[in-house]
């Protein structure tokens, strides 16, 4: 695709190009230097946030699930022996207040 | 890793080829000068990306785009065509290269806006045809095809001095 260039296109090419105008350079990097930047995220916010998702991941990987609903109420399965305790412990504490 | 270059690094480097690209859009000295200016200021905003491969075609990709933004605000796509040529080559002092460079000028102003941005960038941006085609967003056959129209009209219009200027 990128042939030789040929003889006419080397003549063109050798042509030196006009620079932009020597005072230019200063008022366009004065310009550019007055520009305010974009805002960038400090790096402690970022540093923040970081943290705090990786606290958030640990602890949702890390602590048990919860029993589901019907295993807690019981339904449908004998209560454990140390509820019947507690219960039968309510009752004789509610049966020794009246 | 190297530094960034800083901005003055950039302009000494690449001001002379920017501007002559926006020259090709606008078709006057104070619009390229204007576009060149806005340039750096978005440049001086934005950090420059690690691993650019050529900071020229880099540079050049978005010059096109803000030269084509600038079109679209400007709608004088038309205008910059018709307008007077502006002088894009130094002064030589063999009169046979300044007749030749001015001529060119002349003829260059005469080519397509997207022949005559080619043929900046492949004649004196030393581009290839796959840089140009992503600086300019365009398959790389569009960008062969448009630099092959330019030089065959160039050499239409410069054939006569070019054949008693060259060394037979």
């Amino acid at each position: 695709m990128n042939s030789n260039p040929d003889p006419f296109e080397n003549a063109l090419g050798a042509l030196q190009r006009r620079p932009p105008p020597p005072e230019w350079r200063a008022e366009i990097l004065h310009a550019a230097a007055q520009a305010p930047r974009a805002p960038r995220t400090p790096r402690w916010l970022v540093a923040g946030w970081s943290v705090a998702w990786a606290a958030i991941f640990v602890m949702y990987f890390t602590t048990p699930s919860e029993p589901s609903a019907p295993q807690a109420a019981g339904i449908g399965e004998p209560a454990p022996p140390i509820l019947w305790q507690q219960r039968a412990a309510a009752i004789e504490a509610l049966l020794a207040a009246n | 890793m190297p530094a960034a270059p800083t901005l003055p690094e950039l302009y000494d480097a690449h001001a002379a080829g920017l501007f002559h690209y926006f020259t090709s859009f606008t078709g006057n000295e104070a619009d390229a000068k204007d576009l060149l200016q806005e340039f750096f200021i978005k440049l001086a905003r934005q950090s420059i990306p690690p691993g650019i491969a050529s900071m020229r075609a880099w540079l050049l990709r978005l010059a096109h785009h803000h030269a084509i933004d600038w079109l679209r605000r400007h709608r004088v796509r038309r205008d910059a065509e018709e307008a007077a040529p502006v002088e894009l080559f130094a002064t030589h002092a063999d009169p046979d290269q300044a007749e030749l460079a001015q001529r060119l000028t002349r003829a260059l102003a005469l080519l397509p806006l997207e022949q005559r941005s080619v043929a900046q960038l492949k004649l004196w941006d030393g581009l290839t045809f796959e840089e140009i085609a992503e600086v300019q967003g365009i398959p790389l056959n569009t960008a062969a095809s448009r630099y092959r129209y330019a030089l065959e009209k160039l050499r239409s219009e410069l054939r006569p001095l070019y054949d008693e200027l060259k060394p037979s």
